[in-house]
């Protein structure tokens, strides 16, 4: 295992370049160009801020800021366990023609995500700062320790549905069926109080629900999250880590045959 | 695993499910079970192979036999079904050309994408981008999408970047047959200096003389398993005759399925018709086209070979019937047959006819039903398909019937010839004779006997082959363990061997290539394999000969008593100093060179290998040998070390009073019964040969002996002594 480790820290450029690559590739030759990865989060807000104050009027105080800093988030979640599971699929060339780890493919999607997601967060936070609702340092403080959570989470997922896509091509659309009912599954569009006592435990199970929570204790509502829930996040990461680590391990070994 | 070995694969097997429809969706693998079935393909059935570091190994065989798949195995992109590979060293392999490259990036971006992937850190790469770039040719070009390139610079950039990853073990996967000629050359160049740093290199190709120019082994792999091993030279060349083998064979089944195409059409011709009027397509080939007033005509034709078979393969120089069946409507006109043959590519090669030169008032008449044969007793064409024209014309002239394209036949060739026709040849150069057919190569006419003749072959031969050997020295020193295989023809065996050439018994940074160069089929050196094929060929030459040898536990014993018979060669030792000659322990018969219990005149010839500096008192030596020998031809052939610029004989030791009197530094070589070896007593000079035919011999003289082919190598030229009583 930690041999293992070692080589991916081996490979730690490859996975820059790929990184890299995504970043640079996905709006090149547009106008724009990389002004995107920001106009896109903030066109969202600016969606949310008139639908949600004009037309369908939500009773929470700017509802707008209440969404946004759920919803990229969870987009970062969704997008590598569903997008994830292309992760190796779509390299394939590489796979059947040189030797990496295969890790590295599902590890630089995820990775790509998150940035993603943090240049989105630049776009949130001036937002934030712009609307008045200003914020907490201490709170703040334990933004990077949810986001690292997260990541973990995401990660494993990301593993274990990027190997199991190469056998069963459909999983790529299952999952994206499964995150559209997910999300009704974690308190985005609402809060966790909203949600009915013989449906919590639902809820409670759902790894992404403390995450979301924590991200909106400390944006939103300005306060410092309880770790004790983000424990059960953490175990899970950790978990999905390990299984999405040793299921990807076992299946690698015949991903040239079957891609 | 070995420390020395870089790969080592055992008993690996692969196997690959071929899916006849294959059901990737959960769908289809849960509703339509039926639709998963496959067939197993076994690729690889069991390989086994070593490549010790720094060696390079070349990989061959057909399309499809397993070596792409051995090389991912190797590069842990796949995973043998069975069986256990290990590697020692960062591996790189070049399976692909340009693999991550992103058509957007410019040339130097990709260089860095290219070169993660391979597994180079940042600072690795930062390094190396200014050699890969100026490597790569592409000057300005390389800060533009790559998108722009044209293929060939695609394939220098990517090229550049892998050649350029410092790799304990390489592996090469056919790429290097793209690229234009200069920079196939410098890609070569790079790997040999690859090679030269120590990388272990896995290199598959179809072009021999890649492989032969680079590795140091050829591994066959056929049917998924090693089918040969050995010099590239020798596999390549076993490698390409069984191809050319295969394609014979597919062209001869198609020529039986033709036949019998044609069979089926003739059984299906109506009872009138048969042998009267037959369609073209029943007896000639496809494209045959026909021309004529047809009264008299051709109604079949073949080629045959000697055993009155149809065949569509001959040798040059072996015997060709040409033969034709007619009918003529009304019998008793005067014909004459033609017949012309041409190449597949238009070349008109001969023609004639039947009555050419057949001299006045010679003339054929038109039977009712006839045939007519030319019969070729040694074609001398080269090795090429030839199209046969067959011809009936009339006394005036008039054709009755010419079928163009009539028959075809092939033509399989030799190595040692090209061009259109063969010619019976021999070759002479100066004193030497070289014929074509190998068992025959080196039969050197002319003779040293003094230092005169000596000098002026010397100076002819030696500085040329000199050059060679230092050349072969340097690459065996080089070679891992400082040994190689050089391939050429024993004479010996009979056949293409790989002959092992080591640093055994050399005194310095030349091997001894005299006592090495050991053929592994009858594991004789290069001094041993020219007396005994010289000695083997003589002998047969004189059948009920017999000859003595002044040994019997030697190899060179063993093969010429295997050849020639256990009445006809007899041998000795020489055991120890008290017993008598002609005791035999241990079924091993003693015998002192000086003191022969042999009666006068027993033998023909006599053999002798290294024994003659041993002994105290070499005249009488050759005085008991001429004893020995039959008079008039009876002959001795022996090999001594002989120093050429030593007029006088030198005596390094003397037995005086049983004593042993050293006069120089004891200097012993190997003995086959005792392991404390024999002293030599004697450094030989020129006056050698005058001794020796004062001791009873009408002709002394020495056989040159040197060549590349059989492994006759050392100092530019070997002699081999020859006494004639």
């Amino acid at each position: 295992m930690w041999k293992k480790c070692r080589e991916l820290l081996g490979y730690r450029e490859m996975i820059k370049s790929l990184v890299r690559r995504d970043l640079r590739g996905r709006y090149k030759s547009s106008v724009l160009g990389f002004l995107w990865t920001f106009i896109n989060p903030l066109c969202q807000i600016i969606v949310y801020t008139v639908v949600f104050s004009r037309i369908f009027r939500m009773d929470i105080e700017r509802y707008y800021l209440f969404l946004t800093v759920v919803m990229i988030p969870w987009v970062f979640f969704s997008s590598s366990v569903s997008g994830g599971a292309m992760a190796v699929v779509s390299q394939q060339d590489l796979v059947k023609k040189i030797y990496f780890p295969r890790e590295v493919l599902p590890i630089s999607f995820v990775t790509s995500c998150f940035v993603n997601m943090l240049l989105s967060f630049v776009v949130v936070l001036v937002v934030i700062a712009v609307s008045g609702n200003g914020f907490a340092a201490r709170a703040l403080v334990c933004l990077p320790v949810v986001m690292g959570i997260e990541y973990v989470l995401c990660l494993g997922f990301a593993m274990v549905v990027s190997a199991c896509t190469v056998y069963f091509r459909d999983l790529e659309h299952i999952l994206g069926v499964l995150m559209m009912a997910w999300i009704y599954m974690t308190p985005v569009m609402y809060d966790i109080s909203f949600v009915p006592d013989d449906l919590l435990a639902v809820f409670r199970m759902n790894p992404m629900t403390p995450v979301a929570v924590a991200y909106r204790e400390i944006l939103y509502y300005k306060r410092v999250p309880d770790l004790g829930n983000l424990l059960w996040a953490f175990l899970v990461g950790i978990l999905s880590i390990a299984v999405g680590a040793a299921v990807f391990a076992r299946l690698q070994k015949n991903f040239v045959e079957e891609l | 695993m070995k420390p020395e070995n870089a790969i080592e694969v055992t008993g690996v097997t692969k196997k690959f499910k071929v899916y006849y429809d294959k059901g990737s969706s959960l769908k289809e693998r849960v509703l339509f079970k039926n639709r998963s079935r496959h067939e197993v393909h076994w690729v690889l059935r069991g390989i086994d192979f070593e490549v010790k570091k720094g060696e390079s190994v070349g990989l061959i065989g057909r399309n499809g036999c397993g070596k792409s798949t051995m090389l991912k195995m190797l590069t842990r992109i796949m995973y043998p079904t069975d069986g256990t590979i290990e590697m020692d060293g960062r591996v790189s392999s070049l399976l692909e050309l340009g693999a991550g490259f992103h058509p957007d990036m410019s040339g130097r971006e990709n260089i860095y994408t290219n070169a993660s992937i391979f597994g180079l850190n940042r600072s690795q790469i930062e390094k190396r981008i200014d050699a890969i770039i100026r490597f790569s040719e592409l000057g300005e070009f390389i800060d533009n999408p790559v998108r722009t390139y044209s293929s060939g610079m695609y394939m220098r950039l990517a090229f550049a970047v892998a050649i350029h990853v410092d790799a304990d073990i390489l592996l090469i996967d056919e790429i290097l047959a793209v690229g234009d000629a200069g920079f196939q050359e410098k890609c070569f160049e790079k790997l040999k200096e690859i090679k030269v740093k120590g990388t272990t290199v896995v290199i598959v190709s179809h072009v021999m003389g890649q492989l032969e120019s680079i590795c140091d082994r050829v591994l066959w792999l056929e049917d998924g398993r090693v089918r040969a091993q050995g010099s590239p030279g020798k596999v390549s060349k076993e490698y390409l005759m069984e191809m050319e083998k295969r394609r014979e064979d597919i062209i001869e089944q198609e020529f039986c399925q033709e036949l019998k195409q044609r069979d089926a059409i003739k059984q299906a011709l109506s009872k009138e018709n048969a042998g009267i009027d037959v369609p073209l397509h029943a007896f000639c080939n496809k494209n045959a086209i026909r021309e004529g007033s047809q009264e008299v005509r051709f109604t079949d034709c073949a080629v045959r070979n000697l055993d009155g078979q149809r065949a569509v393969f001959f040798k040059t120089g072996e015997k060709l019937d040409f033969w034709m069946e007619y009918h003529a409507d009304e019998p008793g006109k005067e014909i004459n047959f033609t017949l012309n043959i041409a190449r597949d590519d238009g070349i008109y090669c001969f023609g004639t006819s039947a009555l050419s030169g057949a001299g006045e008032g010679a003339s054929i008449v038109s039977k009712s039903c006839g045939e007519a044969v030319m019969k070729v007793d040694c074609n001398s064409l080269q090795k090429g398909r030839y199209l046969v024209e067959i011809g009936i014309i009339g006394a005036d002239g008039n054709i009755y019937d010419c079928i163009h394209n009539a028959m075809e036949f092939r033509v399989k060739g030799d190595d040692a010839e090209m061009g259109l026709v063969h010619l019976k040849r021999v070759w002479k150069s100066d004193k030497y004779l070289f014929s074509p057919n190998k068992a025959e190569e080196l039969i050197a006419e002319g003779y040293i006997t003094g230092q005169k003749s000596f000098a002026e072959y010397y100076a002819t031969y030696v500085p040329a082959r000199m050059e060679y050997e230092i050349k072969l020295a340097k690459q065996c020193a080089s070679a891992p363990d400082k040994k190689m295989l050089v391939s050429g023809y024993c004479q010996v065996c009979g056949c293409e061997q790989d002959f092992q050439l080591d640093f055994q018994y050399s005194s310095g940074e030349m091997p001894n290539y005299r006592e090495r160069l050991s053929c592994p089929g009858c594991g004789l050196n290069s001094r041993q394999r020219f007396l005994v094929s010289t000695v083997l060929k003589k002998l047969s030459q004189h059948p009920e000969t017999k000859v003595y040898l002044y040994e019997q536990v030697t190899p060179v014993f063993k093969e010429l008593q295997k050849r020639l018979g256990m009445e006809r060669v007899t041998g000795s030792e020489y055991i120890s100093t008290e017993l008598p000659s002609g005791t035999v322990v241990d079924g091993i018969r003693h015998e002192n060179a000086e003191n022969l219990s042999f009666a006068d005149e027993s033998f023909d010839f006599i053999v002798s290998c290294d024994v003659f500096e041993h002994v105290n008192d070499y005249k009488k030596c050759f005085r008991e040998a001429a004893r020995i020998l039959r008079g008039g031809g009876g002959t001795i052939y022996f090999s001594i070390p002989f120093l050429c610029d030593r007029q006088e004989n030198f005596r390094r030791a003397e037995i005086m009073d049983g004593n042993i009197v050293y006069h120089a530094d004891a200097v012993y070589h190997g003995n086959p019964i005792r392991s404390d070896g024999a002293l030599v007593f004697w450094d030989y000079g020129w006056d050698l040969l005058k001794d020796i035919k004062d001791a009873g011999f009408c002709d002394v003289y020495m056989l040159p002996y040197y060549n590349r082919e059989n492994g006759y190598l050392g100092d530019g030229v070997q002699f081999l002594f020859v006494a004639v009583k």
